[in-house]
């Protein structure tokens, strides 16, 4: 009993209730405006988690991320058009080539320390861009349109948005639980270790070539399988909207400004700028053009310059504080 | 491929290579000094390029006549940027210096929307279209002037910092900003000069550039690219690799615009560059 008790701690409470909340509200919410933004804070955060694992916790930061998210969109896709292959097969076929790539590139470009890693995964992302805006097979400048089928779970296409509610949501509790598991285990330890001090980590007989290019191989297959999705979500796939360096460094302010290498860090971003953003858009975009884009640039030099460490960071040492405070305050009081 | 196109093919990518050296410059220098990564100098170039733009259309300045003004303007700027935001981040973790520099790309860029719409704008002058004809090679005069002062203020800037006291004030800051500020040097002087010498030498970019050009918003975007390209093609914070990384890139955009097609252009030189970058990461003239 004792150890249930010990088990059904706060944070596990807590997570149950969210759950319990987030399965319960395409039952009460009906506006598929107030669900497309669910939707996308779910994505978001899931793809943000993807960019945490390799940015966050082994602190190599990437701002190409949006290549492997264009790769498994494109992948599913172009299977899909061409071969008629169900968009599941494409989604784990998609993560494959994301994989297979994240070694080739990573492997060698895990070397670079500092800004030239930074260069490199910069560089790749263009590649990509460049090449999928001049393939012919891959529908070129003018981007592909994902034919429609009727509405079934083998086409992962449905005419309503409560489907694609639950299976995002899936991905992404899936996304946080593999983030979760990856913190608790041996190897968030070495991705830790790394990022913290490379040399000292070498040192300690931590592989960290072999350990770094499994960072960037989970989170470059993340991205793809958030591409594919966001592929038969959307149904319309184009290089502007998939590989661009906005997206990537997107991802990266998001989980970096929630808190990068903290499990609930990415969804905090995802969270704060995915409904902020809509709102500041659908507020300002239609009036006046650029000025949501305007106040989003600001928003980010303020916030770097009050809290480098992000949001969850902030928190936490708002918290700390609080209880060296406390802690001050018992002891003046015990005396 | 005969030997004419083959001399017009270099003679085009070299001529273009100047404007990027000296972009390049501009981005090697601060980060050398700062050791930060500018993400947002294709935004400085935007600007620079529009400054040059109303110069033209609201005063009838010609665009190399602005030049000096353009680059003033910038080093202000330069400045103001590095009172208000650089100067805050300088002891920030990487990745929040890279997201302030983001922030304020997107912030300028939006900015430029809103003031200018997204309408593409260019000047027309009296050499716009000229070109000199050297033995069946045809030299685009804007371009060589662009070249020619490219390398005439590369040339400048090399000589501020070799030979003046703010040179050496900047070299010894860059090498270690404790013991220059131990020798009486005033080192978040020498970071706001240094920012602003960076952003001028891209004023003149952008300046030269309006000659031949076209401005919007998002301009500076592939041009800011190929600058970091050829810095670390030529090695991060080397100013010799910067002027030769911006040739190098120059003349290897130019033969791959003919050889395969010039939507691949771009590609070209992102290929080069990460094999650049996986075999001798410290550039072609960097020290490890």
């Amino acid at each position: 009993m004792a150890r249930l008790v010990h088990f059904l701690s706060l944070p596990v409470l807590m997570g149950i209730l969210v759950a319990a909340i987030l399965l319960c509200v395409p039952l009460v919410v009906h506006s598929p405006y107030v669900l497309d933004m669910i939707l996308s804070v779910f994505l978001y955060a899931f793809l943000n988690n993807a960019w945490n694992i390799l940015g966050g916790y082994c602190g190599q930061v990437s701002v190409g991320h949006a290549a492997y998210f264009a790769i498994g969109a494109y992948t599913s896709t172009i299977l899909f058009i061409h071969y008629n292959i169900s968009p599941w097969i494409g989604m784990v076929a998609g993560a494959l080539v994301a994989g297979v790539l994240a070694v080739l590139m990573g492997y060698p470009s895990l070397k670079l320390k500092g800004p030239y890693f930074v260069f490199a995964t910069l560089g790749f992302a263009e590649i990509v861009r460049i090449i999928l805006t001049n393939w012919e097979k891959a529908g070129a400048a003018m981007g592909l349109l994902i034919p429609l089928r009727p509405s079934s779970l083998i086409h992962l296409q449905f005419s309503s948005k409560v489907p694609y509610y639950y299976l995002m949501l899936f991905i992404c509790a899936g996304g946080f639980a593999l983030t979760y598991l990856i913190e608790n285990s041996k190897w968030g330890s070495y991705f830790i270790a790394i990022r913290e001090d490379e040399d000292a980590a070498e040192a300690l007989g931590i592989n960290t070539a072999y350990y770094k290019t499994a960072a960037f191989v989970i989170s470059a297959m993340l991205m793809a399988i958030g591409g594919t999705f966001y592929a038969q979500y959307v149904l319309y796939i184009h290089p502007d909207t998939t590989s661009t360096l906005m997206m990537s460094c997107n991802l990266l302010v998001m989980a970096v400004i929630g808190g990068a290498g903290t499990v609930l860090g990415p969804t905090v971003g995802a969270l704060l700028f995915v409904p902020l953003g809509e709102y500041t858009r659908a507020l300002l975009g239609g009036r006046v053009q650029g000025l949501h884009l305007m106040i989003y640039g600001a928003a980010l030099m303020i916030v770097v310059t009050i809290a480098p460490e992000g949001v969850v960071g902030l928190l936490s040492r708002a918290k700390s504080d609080y209880r060296t405070r406390r802690k001050k305050g018992e002891q003046e009081t015990g005396t | 491929m005969d030997h004419r196109v083959l001399a017009q093919t270099l003679v085009n990518g070299l001529l273009i290579g100047g404007v990027y050296a000296i972009v390049a410059l501009g981005l090697n220098l601060i980060y050398g000094v700062m050791g930060i990564i500018n993400f947002s100098h294709g935004a400085m170039l935007m600007l620079s390029m529009y400054t040059s733009y109303f110069m033209f259309s609201l005063f009838g300045l010609d665009p190399l006549v602005s030049l000096p003004l353009v680059a003033m303007f910038l080093f202000l700027l330069g400045i103001v940027i590095q009172t208000l935001l650089i100067d805050r981040i300088l002891t920030a973790p990487t990745i929040s210096r890279l997201i302030a520099t983001f922030g304020l790309l997107i912030f300028l860029e939006n900015l430029a929307l809103l003031l200018w719409s997204p309408n593409w704008r260019c000047i027309k002058t009296a050499y716009s279209v000229q070109a000199i004809n050297l033995g069946g090679v045809l030299v685009s005069v804007p371009r060589l002037l662009a070249f020619v002062i490219a390398l005439l203020l590369a040339g400048v800037l090399y000589l501020t910092i070799a030979k003046t006291d703010i040179g050496i004030a900047i070299r010894a800051t860059a090498q270690n900003k404790r013991a220059a500020a131990l020798m009486g040097i005033n080192v978040p002087r020498i970071y706001k000069i240094v920012f602003g010498i960076g952003l001028a030498s891209t004023g003149i970019a952008g300046g030269l550039l309006m000659t031949f050009y076209y401005t919007f918003p998002t301009v500076g975007l592939i041009w800011a690219l190929t600058a970091y390209i050829a810095c670390v093609l030529g090695g991060l914070g080397s100013f010799a690799g910067a002027i030769a990384g911006g040739l190098i890139i120059g003349v290897a955009e130019s033969f791959g615009a003919i050889v395969i097609s010039p939507a691949f252009k771009n590609l070209i030189s992102f290929a080069a560059f990460i094999i650049v970058l996986l075999l001798r990461p410290q550039g072609i003239f960097g020290r490890k």
